[in-house]
């Protein structure tokens, strides 16, 4: 058996480099039961540099995943709570006045950490969200004269509440297409809604996570998941998807082309490749196949696809058409 | 004497009455005469419309005529005047006075174009022209009645009738028609029933050489690419699967296409027929995965084991289908 050296030795550097991600999973459900998918996706958010929005009702645990995580990966953790009367500098950091020096000091905002929790995004109006979401683009911030990096790895986990939209400032979809993943929490199914139960009512222990890996293994760990060899079928398969998304009359799906107003950008591509890299590395595999693709595709591609009104009209969501996409697409 | 002075009284009295009466009639006949000149050489005034009933908003034609004018001694010196809005009526449009001359005197005329929006019955007022001798003309009043809608072609009512008893008619004919033919329809579709559970009890027969030639045959032409030979495992591996998964299609009458690998051994679960066969299908799919889309080189032995599961494969998923079937 001969396979390309560079992939044979990549293939068991991952399988050794990434067994710290079952380490993970398993230190995160001490103490967060179920939501294994929300778990899944911020891990791939967090090897493949990407930002996650969350969007689910309240008390599906988000803030204490990613708290965990931050644990877990012994990172610094922030969580802002948007409000409508929020500012950029409660997020980035303003100059403040210093009267024993007699002179102007930077106070860094909570943006200044590994993990941020934005809670509900949407009730921050445009300026706060632009200056987070241009701090995640960009990985550093300005105050007054002076740009200051922000740590790696930094992961922004934003949540949308989808019940209220009442005095809500919905992200434009320039700025949402900034999240690599979007992913739709849903609640706990019946077995794990009980052990939530015990575990909340009946253990007076309350679990607690331990270091599992640190922010310097992450960080090489991505250098890791770029290196995951992505054949040129896979990169084709991609294109097909989000090229479906833009103009689906050329694959067959002429009757999607009234639904969707526009389709995945080329951010769509990028990050569909980077998530499945990221995917493949948690599978303990060196190259991408196209299961992978298809195990994140919806969470990629979700929030870059613009729906028509005649597709509200008809009840069509757009995970429904990338369902379409992808049984139309042919599978290399 | 009493008496002649009585007579003489009564005469006299007689002649008195005489010439107040001639005085009356004279003054009856100067008066009619002074009537009747006036009348022959004064001016006239008239004010005509060309429909006294209107629906809302249609339009009625005022016309001013003002005849027998003399110029010289008494000219018109204010023309009839009518506001834009006056007793429900709105003035659309007042088209200029025309003048005609003829022997002497002069007519005046004018036109003016209106309507209404409310239904009722309104009035136009009088006609009113001055002229330069202190006289004035005044023409009648116009009644206008302005209806909601049209009710001009509308029948007029007409009593109840007395209740008619009408002989209930039974059409036996019709009755009689639409029973035959809901029977034959019955029948028709008892008889399409009985046909079609026949037709699906019956096993359906298929011909031994249904598509399992076509694949073998695929499958030795590309043995015959010798691709192996010539390094382009790839191309192979991927022929190769290609073959298996449109026979199994046929077969299964799935449609894999859109399926990745994990998907595709899913729906062939317990579909093979031989557990060794599915086992070792499996791993020559994971296999070809490998090689496209890891760059994976196989050994020549793995090649030829391969392409051995292959046709495996394809005889054990159609001998177990076949049986199946028939």
């Amino acid at each position: 058996m001969q396979t390309a050296p560079d992939i044979q030795e990549l293939n068991q550097r991952i399988q050794f480099n990434s067994q710290f991600i079952d380490r993970l999973r398993n230190e995160l459900a001490k103490v967060i039961i179920g939501q294994q998918y929300m778990v899944d996706r911020l891990l791939i958010g967090l090897l493949s540099n990407g930002h996650v929005l969350l969007e689910g009702v309240p008390g599906l645990a988000k803030t204490l995943t990613i708290k965990s995580l931050a644990q877990a990966v012994d990172g610094k953790f922030s969580r802002i709570q948007f409000t409508p009367d929020l500012l950029p500098a409660d997020v980035i950091g303003t100059m403040i006045y210093n009267q024993s020096k007699n002179e102007f000091i930077v106070r860094r905002g909570p943006i200044f950490a590994n993990f941020i929790l934005a809670d509900e995004i949407n009730r921050a109006p445009a300026k706060v969200q632009s200056a987070l979401l241009e701090a995640m683009q960009e990985k550093q911030v300005t105050i007054s004269e002076h740009t200051y990096k922000l740590v790696e790895p930094f992961l922004v986990l934003a949540t949308q509440n989808p019940l209220e939209q009442e005095g809500t400032y919905p992200l434009p979809e320039a700025q949402v297409d900034r999240f690599m993943l979007k992913v739709v929490v849903d609640y706990p199914n019946k077995k794990e809604e009980q052990l939530i139960i015990r575990q909340q009512v009946q253990d007076f222990v309350v679990p607690t996570v331990s270091k599992v890996i640190t922010t310097k293994e992450i960080i090489e760990s991505r250098e890791l998941v770029r290196q995951v060899y992505m054949d040129e079928k896979i990169e084709q398969y991609i294109i097909d998807i989000v090229f479906a998304s833009r103009f689906p009359e050329q694959y067959g799906l002429s009757k999607m082309k009234s639904m969707i107003s526009y389709g995945g950008s080329p951010r769509a591509s990028i990050n569909l490749a980077l998530a499945a890299k990221a995917y493949a590395f948690m599978n303990k595999r060196g190259y991408v196949i196209p299961d992978d693709i298809k195990a994140i595709a919806k969470d990629v591609m979700r929030h870059r696809i613009g729906l028509t009104y005649e597709a509200e009209a008809e009840n069509v969501t757009t995970e429904i058409l990338i369902d379409d996409i992808l049984r139309t697409i042919q599978v290399p | 004497m009493i008496k002649m002075s009585q007579e003489t009284k009564v005469k006299s009295q007689k002649s008195r009455f005489d010439g107040v009466s001639v005085i009356r009639h004279l003054s009856s006949v100067f008066l009619f005469c002074f009537c009747i000149s006036s009348n022959l050489f004064s001016q006239k005034i008239s004010a005509t419309v060309d429909r006294d009933k209107i629906l809302i908003g249609e339009q009625i034609e005022l016309k001013i005529l003002v005849t027998d004018v003399d110029k010289n001694t008494a000219d018109v010196s204010q023309w009839f005047n009518l506001p834009d809005t006056f007793n429900h009526f709105e003035i659309i449009k007042r088209l200029p006075v025309d003048t005609i001359s003829n022997e002497g005197f002069v007519s005046y005329s004018q036109k003016i174009i209106l309507t209404s929006f409310d239904s009722g019955y309104w009035q136009i007022p009088a006609a009113n022209v001055s002229f330069s001798d202190k006289k004035t003309a005044q023409a009648m009043p116009i009644n206008i009645s302005v209806l909601p809608v049209d009710v001009s072609n509308l029948k007029d009512y007409h009593d109840f009738k007395e209740i008619i008893e009408v002989k209930a008619q039974t059409n036996w004919l019709l009755i009689g028609s639409i029973t035959a033919a809901a029977i034959v329809l019955a029948v028709l579709i008892f008889f399409l029933i009985r046909y079609l559970k026949r037709r699906k009890s019956k096993p359906k027969t298929f011909s031994k050489t249904f598509g399992i030639k076509e694949a073998l045959q695929q499958l030795d032409e590309l043995q015959q690419k010798d691709l192996i030979q010539k390094n382009q495992h790839k191309l192979f591996f991927t022929e190769l699967i290609f073959i298996c998964r449109n026979f199994s299609d046929q077969q299964l009458n799935i449609f894999s296409s859109n399926k990745t690998t994990d998907e595709y051994m899913l729906l062939l679960k317990n579909k093979i027929g031989n557990e060794p066969t599915q086992i070792k299908y499996f791993q020559l799919l994971r296999l070809a995965d490998a090689v496209k889309f890891a760059k994976f080189i196989p050994s020549k032995t793995e090649c030829d084991e391969a392409f051995a599961n292959t046709k495996t494969f394809v005889q054990t998923i159609y001998d177990f289908q076949f049986a199946k079937k028939n």
